[in-house]
């Protein structure tokens, strides 16, 4: 059974996370204040949801203590135009975010896929991915759509197989430019926006409206796979 | 990444040079005037008064200028009281003659007192204005901070019961079993309605920040298109009865701005385009280079506008236009709204295009 820890200061929003997560056959522990949450998350959670503004401390200091213990999901619960809360969440260890309000089925959703995530074993292993209609053999380092050849550059290549190797997960621009590119790549977020644009252009059938390379604006990129 | 921040409401632009100029000259001939006025009360005043006291309404003549026009001014006036003072009053008159040597004395005397007490008042006036305007300052940032955190608690004690309240309407809207018929609906349009409220909240909230002074933009370089295809992505269902269609110019450079801010731009026109429109009709996005700017346009293929509408937007539109203009104005473009010549409602916006960073090619290997 999945168990979720809730860090969240307002009762009511907790209900219904607890009456959205139980439907789900999640059992449910919750924490209305850092503290308590930083102790509860001594349990072993198997998926938490973390509201960054709680009464006693910043959601911010729960990740990075957390991560250092467990590999478990961490999904931030933010209102909107707080991006740079998030991507400060995010380069700590978050896996996620959620923007209030939200309805069941896009929290249940997110869950869902960070558990599937999580549970799915020897990613490390797994060399040949398909999304659409486009295949990515790692072993071979071939890429190809409807089953013709797609040329990339080495740094197309490399992002992309980044992008792969988290699929799920939002990956800021700091975290992909650091990774793909480099440390000292940190300032070049256009580069990193033109080279995610050439790679929809070769890999999407709408590049403007992408299916697969979704931009997470003000944050950074989620691969859906 | 490079985050500039950049006022809402441009500075005014650096003191105009020409202006201080006009302003200086003004002092000084202030200063020449009061030592003239100063002599024509002296003048009037001679039968009554002794030439030592002449002296005093000179001083006082210069004290003044010093404290009300500055130092260059109360200097010009000292010289200028002995010069009127040695001129008219001491014999022989209407002459800069000195028949005594004890006037010398005077003179100098006179000379000293008028240039020190003319620096002393101007620098002490100086640095009264320095406090003051320190004080103004202060004062103007934390009325700056007091408006920014009641905006923030006021942000959170809104959006909270409102996350609340869409999210338990969503569990009674969604409860297995379903609820019997009338409350099923109830709940769903409690749902609906709640998450319609969220999302004017956000809107008020969005235009408070954007026009209470000074928001920070987060400028960047980056591809339109991406933009497009994240406000598209975002609406989701709500362009779910429209097909959307995107023309971007493949010539289109990068275009820096604030990718979170642009985003509700797009997001608010495409939204406003399905919702007056009937369902099944198609939505445009196009973009194109046009003189030094990128012109943008949301258009429609509904009814149109009810009137033409020029700047002012139609009410049913108000909110999510108004904070439109307020975004692309701070990017230093502008927002317009029209009916297409085959109809059909446009709403069209400009940035400017700048010098985009190069980023470069490399060669296929992979």
């Amino acid at each position: 059974m999945t168990r979720v820890l809730i860090v969240e200061d307002d009762p009511q929003i907790r209900r219904f996370l607890r009456l959205a997560l139980e439907s789900e056959g999640c059992t449910v522990q919750e924490a209305g204040r850092l503290d308590v949450g930083v102790a509860a998350s001594r349990l072993g959670p198997d998926l938490v949801l973390l509201d960054l503004g709680l009464p006693d401390g910043d959601g911010l200091d729960f990740i990075g203590p957390f991560r250092a213990r467990s590999q478990a999901p961490v999904i931030i619960l933010s209102a909107r135009g707080q991006e740079p809360d998030k991507v400060a969440a995010l380069d700590a260890g978050a896996d996620d975010y959620l923007v209030k309000p939200f309805g069941m089925a896009e929290l249940l959703a997110r869950v869902r896929a960070q558990l599937r995530r999580r549970a799915a074993p020897g990613e490390a292993e797994e060399t040949a991915f398909r999304f659409g209609d486009v295949a990515v053999d790692l072993a071979r380092r071939s890429v190809s759509r409807a089953g013709g050849p797609v040329h990339l550059t080495p740094i197309e290549y490399r992002l992309l197989t980044f992008l792969i190797a988290h699929a799920g997960r939002v990956l800021t621009h700091r975290q992909i430019l650091r990774e793909v590119w480099g440390p000292g790549y940190g300032e070049s977020g256009h580069t990193l926006r033109v080279y995610v644009g050439r790679l929809r252009h070769k890999l999407e059938s709408d590049p403007a409206r992408p299916r697969h390379l979704l931009t997470e604006t003000g944050v950074g990129y989620r691969m859906e796979i | 990444m490079k985050s500039t921040n950049v006022p809402l409401v441009e500075p005014q632009a650096a003191g105009d040079r020409a202006e201080g100029m006009a302003k200086r000259v003004w002092k000084y001939a202030g200063a020449v005037l009061a030592c003239l006025l100063t002599a024509g009360i002296a003048t009037l005043l001679m039968p009554w008064v002794d030439p030592a006291n002449i002296v005093m309404l000179f001083l006082l003549a210069v004290f003044l200028v010093a404290w009300l026009l500055g130092r260059g001014p109360a200097l010009l006036a000292a010289f200028l009281a002995v010069a009127l003072f040695d001129f008219f009053f001491i014999q022989p008159h209407f002459s800069f003659e000195v028949a005594n040597a004890q006037h010398l004395i005077t003179f100098v005397v006179m000379l000293a007192v008028a240039l020190v007490t003319g620096q002393l008042a101007a620098v002490a006036r100086e640095r009264l204005r320095y406090v003051e305007m320190v004080q103004e300052t202060r004062m103007q940032a934390e009325a700056e901070r007091l408006r920014h955190s009641i905006l923030a608690s006021l942000s959170h004690d809104l959006r909270t019961p409102l996350a609340a309240l869409v999210g338990l309407a969503d569990t009674l809207a969604l409860a297995t079993p379903r609820l019997p018929p009338p409350h099923d609906e109830t709940a769903r349009v409690l749902r609906d309605q709640a998450q319609a409220l969220a999302e004017m909240v956000n809107n008020l909230l969005e235009l408070a920040r954007l026009t209470q002074g000074r928001q920070p933009l987060n400028l960047e370089w980056q591809p339109l298109e991406e933009i497009v295809g994240a406000a598209i992505q975002r609406l989701g269902p709500v362009l779910d009865a429209h097909p959307v269609s995107v023309d971007l110019d493949p010539g289109l450079p990068l275009l820096e701005f604030d990718a979170v801010l642009l985003e509700r731009v797009l997001g608010n026109l495409l939204d406003n385009a399905a919702k007056h429109t009937p369902p099944g009709t198609p939505v445009f996005v196009e973009a194109r280079v046009r003189d030094a700017v990128a012109e943008v346009t949301v258009r429609d293929s509904g009814p149109g506008f009810p009137s033409e509408p020029g700047f002012e937007a139609p009410t049913s539109h108000g909110l999510g236009l108004s904070i439109c203009q307020a975004i692309v104005t701070a990017h230093g473009g502008k927002l317009w709204l029209e009916n297409g010549p085959e109809g059909g409602a446009r709403a069209s916006f400009t940035l400017p295009l700048g010098t985009p960073p190069v980023v470069g090619e490399e060669p296929e290997a992979a």
